[in-house]
């Protein structure tokens, strides 16, 4: 739906202003910045998952802080994204309901001549148009002369710091788990094999004491959620990828930000960028 | 980004060493029935454990650490994005300032001409009127 509604807007462009692409692309990045944090937080929720089990662990404020600076990162391109959003939107950026209530008012007056008030408040309405999209679109190229550059390098950044470290603090945390569950198994003399993941498939288990039965039903459990978090780190750096294209678009348009192509380049960018941050909400929400 | 990048590579090495221990763990295989196979099975497996749960540990905390020191590194562009946007915000609501007041002004001269109205000829139709247009002026402010 959400395609078909994107491929319409696509090729009804006569209604869909560029600027609308600019505002609906920029809407879209704003939504995936949140979608992201939820990423970030999971350096804390891996390692609260893991003090359960590990009490070398002691607590997990670092890994908080760290969750908590990637936040705030996040916060700063998702404030950046939205002010695109909002200066791209023309409702937020007009002076027209203010202009046509102060004249309806103006032409109530008694002995006034309301001809003269439409007439001259449209020509005011004109005027203060003008004034306005001209205001709207140096705002917005400022914002992509000044911010695009830096807000693309911390996009960028964003895949090296935290799809390595995320990935490996994973795969530690599923060392830890499998370390622990297994030798608890194999404590109720359970043959638990030299892969015990390979127990969460197949009816081994079955055949298990009841205690052994219910660590493997646990470990089986706890692998399932690690396992999701794991494939959607690939969606994660999809999703900075696509953000990525947006920006390096948007900058290079900025002097043509009207563009029907760039418009239609935009709108296929935001499908893309929604398919990505909706895998990753899918995994981490 | 050089003490990120050492973070890491010790931190990796930490992982190396944790897969390692798994493996001599996961090779004691099931406890024995025998008391003493079982003692010394008790203390291997235990020993082993422990290992694995400090470089998790340390796996977890290098990894915090490299993620915060490797955030350092874009102060500068965390503080132009900041920058920039706030004061797009800034022109934005100037706009939606001069709409408001627009607003305000025609609500205040919405009021005004009700009370002439009712001044001129009170009725309940002018006073309602009256109260009305008050209302409005009241809400804006």
């Amino acid at each position: 739906m959400k395609r078909f509604l994107t491929g319409v807007c696509a090729f009804a462009l006569s209604a869909c202003t560029s600027l609308s692409a600019v505002s609906d692309v920029s809407a879209r990045l704003k939504s995936a910045s949140a979608t992201w944090n939820d990423v970030g937080s999971e350096f804390a929720a891996s390692c609260e998952r893991e003090a359960t089990l590990n009490s070398a662990l002691a607590d997990c404020a670092l890994e908080s802080d760290a969750s908590s600076g990637l936040a705030a990162a996040n916060a700063v391109l998702g404030n950046y994204f939205g002010a695109l959003a909002n200066a791209a939107n023309e409702s937020n950026l007009t002076v027209k309901p203010g202009l046509d209530a102060a004249a309806s008012s103006v032409a109530k007056i008694p002995g006034i001549n309301a001809d003269q008030v439409t007439a001259v408040s449209g020509l005011a309405g004109l005027l203060v148009n003008l004034a306005t999209n001209a205001i709207r679109e140096r705002t917005l190229r400022d914002l992509i002369e000044r911010g695009g550059p830096a807000a693309q390098t911390i996009v960028r950044g964003m895949d090296g710091l935290v799809v390595p470290r995320l990935g490996r603090r994973l795969d530690t945390e599923r060392l830890q788990l499998t370390g622990q569950f297994g030798r608890l198994i194999f404590a109720q003399r359970d043959q638990a094999g030299p892969d015990p993941s390979a127990l969460c498939t197949g009816p081994s288990a079955s055949r298990f004491s009841g205690t052994g039965l219910l660590l493997t039903l646990e470990y089986c459990r706890r692998l399932a959620v690690l396992d999701k978090r794991a494939k959607a780190l690939a969606d994660y750096q999809a999703s900075l990828a696509v953000a990525d294209k947006a920006l390096t678009e948007l900058q290079s348009s900025k002097s043509r930000l009207k563009s029907r192509d760039l418009a239609q380049r935009l709108y296929a960018i935001g499908a893309d960028l929604d398919d990505k941050v909706s895998a990753v909400r899918k995994a981490f929400g | 980004m050089a003490v990120a990048d050492d973070l890491d590579r010790v931190s990796e090495l930490c992982k190396t060493g944790a897969k390692l221990t798994l493996s001599a763990l996961l090779e004691l295989g099931p406890k024995p029935d025998d008391p003493t196979g079982a003692l010394l099975w008790e203390q291997r497996a235990t020993r082993l454990q422990g290992q694995l749960n400090s470089l998790s540990a340390l796996v977890s905390k290098l990894t915090a650490a490299a993620v915060l020191q490797g955030l350092a590194g874009f102060d500068k562009e965390l503080a132009t994005v900041g920058h920039v946007s706030k004061d797009a915000e800034k022109k934005i609501k100037q706009i939606k300032d001069v709409s408001t007041l627009l607003k305000r002004l025609a609500g205040v001269l919405d009021l005004g001409l009700a009370l002439l109205a009712a001044a001129a000829a009170p009725s309940a139709a002018t006073i309602a009127a009256v109260v009305k247009a008050g209302t409005a002026v009241a809400k804006d402010a």
